[in-house]
């Protein structure tokens, strides 16, 4: 029985990487086929989508909690750059990392008095707190240029290319990085946790220590992102801490499918095109996403991939990915 | 004491806000994140017929309460009755319900920032305490709801039926109680009293579509400190509330309103996560 699930997994996990890999491959020379600045710019809008969306699926999908806050860690990151690089030169790359830990104090901040409880307290706490920092941004004008936001944050990468390159080395880094994680104990520990708290509990697990530090983990992923997203954009304004910020990294994962880091990837690639393309419907493209949420959850919850797959099972080695650890538990 | 006074009155209407979620949460046992957007569809509704229709504020207080009532019925019937077993997908959804009705409220209404007449115009001067009437009337308006809610609570056959949901579902249901009837009507009920606060305060304050936010949060707090489920927590809590909150728009700047019920929130998590008159139900 074992030998035979290993055997299975084993096949899947060759077809994963193949897949991976020709994934990296286009998108190598995705650039030199297509060398339209405007398309590589979506498509790094994109990748910060996805990581963000990535890093709300983490804690959502992976370990049961909801956070209506995400974007605080997001914001915290590009306002760190922001503050940091008018005083300071320092090198991007310990920016990035810096933009990363901010966000891990914030969620610590959070975290701690929140995450010991069951309940909707987490989720209602981020909500109110990344509300108070949006209001804060907003307030406190001589250092956040209130509506205006900070400009002028110098580029580290200045071609769009090179943006395009950098992102999706973040993306894949992240992608294989947690799909490793999932497989280490630790990993399976915090999926014991969405499926039974009291149970994993009871089975010696420090449930509260592991909602911290995964949430400590998402926020990291989410900081890095927001501090990459204000080099790129060399601008960061309020719109980084609001709801809307937050919605659309919800809107991306239950489109993929929540619990399966392919889904958010996916999810964000179609939410960023069809932002992008579906310009002539103007305002009315906001409904949109709500309203996809609404009939997603309603009608097929294991989003977008599992209702293709159930279809008829095109995207099959695209979805069999991270919904599978948990069965076999 | 002006200050103290406008403070109390207000947390009258914000007792009436949170009695509205402390229902769903208790009863329901969800947590239901587009409360706050039916506050700001009372509002723009009442905008409406004052300033469009120009009907009667008492009338249109009527109809919106009537109007949103139902509205809450269909959205628990069609979204939530579905997926209630989830905490998670109920949280998820009317969250996006609450994004969804902003931007429909966003296209429907425009983007400017409004105010509502005053129902009553004039002022009330006792000693050296000037209050206008808008705010008594307001505060008499929840306080006489708040009253007519624990009224029917306490005596009526649906009442008992709704505490003996909120007790215990199951057994609830064994004793032949419609259960789904019951969620319905206090979803409903919930909705309805949101927007009644927001068309009492809709004279009081600027109107604009992403308003909901901060109801929203305060109610949480108050339900939160008061304790979930429980009635004196709740009405203890909104004047607390309403106190606090004018008080820092007095003493520090009106842009923290937003920082104080976190600050509850996170002090009474650490301190006594059940609240002060509640008990855990999750």
């Amino acid at each position: 029985m074992v030998k035979k699930g290993s055997s299975r997994d084993e096949g899947k996990a060759t077809k994963q990487v193949i897949l991976f890999l020709v994934m990296v491959g286009l998108a190598g020379i995705f650039p030199q086929m297509y060398p339209d600045e405007f398309l590589l710019h979506v498509i790094v809008v994109a990748n910060l989508l996805a990581i963000f969306a990535i890093s709300w699926d983490f804690v959502a999908g992976f370990m049961g909690q909801v956070n209506f806050g995400q974007a605080m860690f997001y914001g915290a990151g590009a306002y760190f750059i922001g503050f940091i690089t008018k005083a300071y030169q320092i090198p991007a790359g310990l920016g990035l990392i810096a933009g990363g830990f901010v966000a891990v104090l914030l969620s610590l901040a959070v975290g701690i008095p929140c995450l010991r409880l069951r309940g909707p307290y987490y989720s209602i706490a981020t909500l109110g707190f990344c509300q108070v920092l949006f209001t804060l941004s907003m307030a406190l004008t001589e250092w956040t240029g209130s509506e205006e936001g900070i400009r002028g944050i110098p580029k580290f990468i200045t071609s769009v290319e090179g943006n395009y390159y950098f992102s999706f080395f973040l993306l894949m880094f992240l992608l294989v990085a947690l799909k490793l994680l999932f497989r280490t104990p630790f990993g399976i520990q915090l999926i014991s946790i969405r499926e039974d708290e009291r149970l994993s509990e009871a089975a010696g697990i420090n449930t509260n220590l592991y909602k911290i530090i995964g949430s400590a983990v998402s926020a990291f992923i989410a900081g890095v992102a927001g501090a990459y997203s204000c080099y790129f954009h060399s601008h960061v304004s309020p719109d980084t801490l609001s709801i809307g910020l937050t919605f659309s990294a919800i809107a991306a994962v239950v489109f993929g499918g929540m619990g399966t880091i392919w889904g958010a990837f996916v999810g964000a690639y179609v939410l960023t095109f069809l932002n992008e393309y579906l310009y002539f419907m103007m305002e009315y493209r906001l409904l949109i996403y709500p309203l996809a949420i609404m009939l997603i959850l309603l009608f097929s919850p294991g989003g977008l991939l599992a209702f293709f797959k159930e279809l008829g099972k095109v995207f099959e080695h695209g979805n069999a990915t991270s919904a599978e650890p948990h069965k076999e538990l | 004491m002006q200050v103290i006074l406008s403070g109390i009155l207000l947390g009258g209407i914000y007792a009436l806000m949170a009695m509205g979620l402390s229902l769903t949460l208790g009863v329901m046992r969800i947590v239901n994140l587009a409360h706050g957007v039916f506050y700001t569809l009372g509002s723009f509704i009442l905008y409406s017929f004052m300033v469009q229709a120009k009907l009667n504020p008492f009338l249109s207080l009527l109809l919106i309460f009537i109007i949103v009532f139902f509205a809450g019925m269909i959205c628990e019937r069609i979204l939530l009755r579905p997926i209630r077993d989830s905490h998670m997908n109920v949280m998820i959804v009317t969250f996006a319900l609450a994004i969804f009705a902003e931007q429909c409220i966003h296209l429907s209404w425009g983007v400017l920032y409004r105010s509502a007449p005053p129902f009553l115009k004039g002022e009330l001067q006792i000693a050296r305490i000037l209050l206008d009437n808008q705010r008594l009337l307001s505060f008499a308006i929840g306080m006489a709801l708040i009253l007519l809610l624990v009224f029917v609570l306490k005596k009526t056959t649906l009442g008992k039926a709704t505490r003996m949901v909120q007790q215990d579902p199951e057994m609830a249901m064994l004793l032949g109680i419609n259960v789904d009837l019951i969620s319905m009507v206090v979803f409903a009920v919930g909705a309805a009293l949101a927007a009644t606060a927001g068309c009492l305060l809709a004279p009081l304050y600027l109107i604009f579509p992403a308003m909901g936010w901060t109801p929203l949060l305060v109610s949480f707090a108050i339900v939160i400190l008061g304790g979930m489920g429980s009635i004196t927590g709740t009405v203890v809590g909104g004047f607390l509330f309403g106190l606090t909150s004018l008080l820092t728009t007095y003493f520090i700047s009106s842009a923290m309103i937003n920082v104080v019920p976190f600050l509850a929130i996170i002090v009474t998590l650490l301190i006594r996560p059940s609240g002060f008159f509640g008990k855990e139900i999750f």
